[in-house]
């Protein structure tokens, strides 16, 4: 189950443009090594764990790379840098 | 006769979860957890609350965030909190036995869910089963995290 806080989990404070440094924070949230991909592999493979600490531990770090795409700690950064960028 | 099945595949015991206390071995040098609550502040900071296991990057120091209204900085004070209980729910994830740490870990959740009930009660739900305290919806007024607060 999901359940949203309205918070980031590390504050954030774009203080210039920076579209290289967007193009390359995108990849790591949507790539095919991003945040989105590591979660879902956690999140999958944690089915097939034989023991109780590799079920809880799977569980826990594919919820904590999920985590960055909830709290959007990569997703605020891109959006602001980007807003940014164009304005 | 499931376990004997398994083993053609996966070669550990699984009632002993993995073998010669892998993970145990590991982590072994954390027994002496950090107790104070700056230790708090300094771990979120890093990233990192176990100082044993921590390898800084050359001479990187973590750069400390510009905070500059009361939101921001009881947020911050959330956020911080929020981060250590994240870091020990994975520490005693592979230590299950640590009662120092769960101690900890307990402490860390009631602060956090003091300091959550006083952040709502100034500045609005946090997740939607907070309630909503006033005649309005408050979850569609109070700002969203990548909105750029100025």
């Amino acid at each position: 189950m999901w359940k949203y806080v309205k918070a980031l989990e590390y504050p954030i404070n774009i203080k210039k443009k920076d579209i290289r440094m967007a193009k390359a924070l995108i990849t790591q949230y949507g790539g095919s090594n991003g945040e989105l991909a590591a979660s879902l592999r956690y999140l999958n493979q944690r089915y097939t764990m034989p023991d109780e600490k590799g079920k809880a531990l799977l569980t826990d770090i594919g919820t904590e790379e999920f985590l960055r795409l909830c709290y959007q700690s990569k997703g605020n950064k891109i959006i602001s840098i980007l807003k940014f960028s164009f304005k | 006769m499931m376990n004997n099945f398994l083993n053609q595949f996966y070669p550990y015991s699984i009632d002993n979860n993995y073998p010669n206390n892998y993970y145990q071995n590991m982590m072994k040098n954390t027994s002496n957890l950090n107790t104070s609550e700056n230790e708090v502040f300094n771990g979120f900071m890093k990233g990192n609350y176990f100082d044993s296991l921590y390898d800084p990057y050359k001479n990187y120091q973590p750069i400390e965030p510009t905070i500059s209204t009361e939101r921001e900085s009881l947020l911050e004070e959330l956020q911080a909190y929020n981060f250590v209980i994240t870091d020990l729910n994975l520490y005693l994830d592979v230590n299950p036995n640590d009662t120092t740490a769960i101690n900890l870990f307990n402490n860390y959740t009631n602060s956090y869910k003091k300091l959550t009930k006083m952040f709502e009660e100034k500045y609005g739900p946090l997740t939607i089963e907070s309630g909503n305290k006033t005649n309005t919806w408050q979850w569609i007024q109070t700002p969203w995290p990548w909105e750029v607060q100025k």
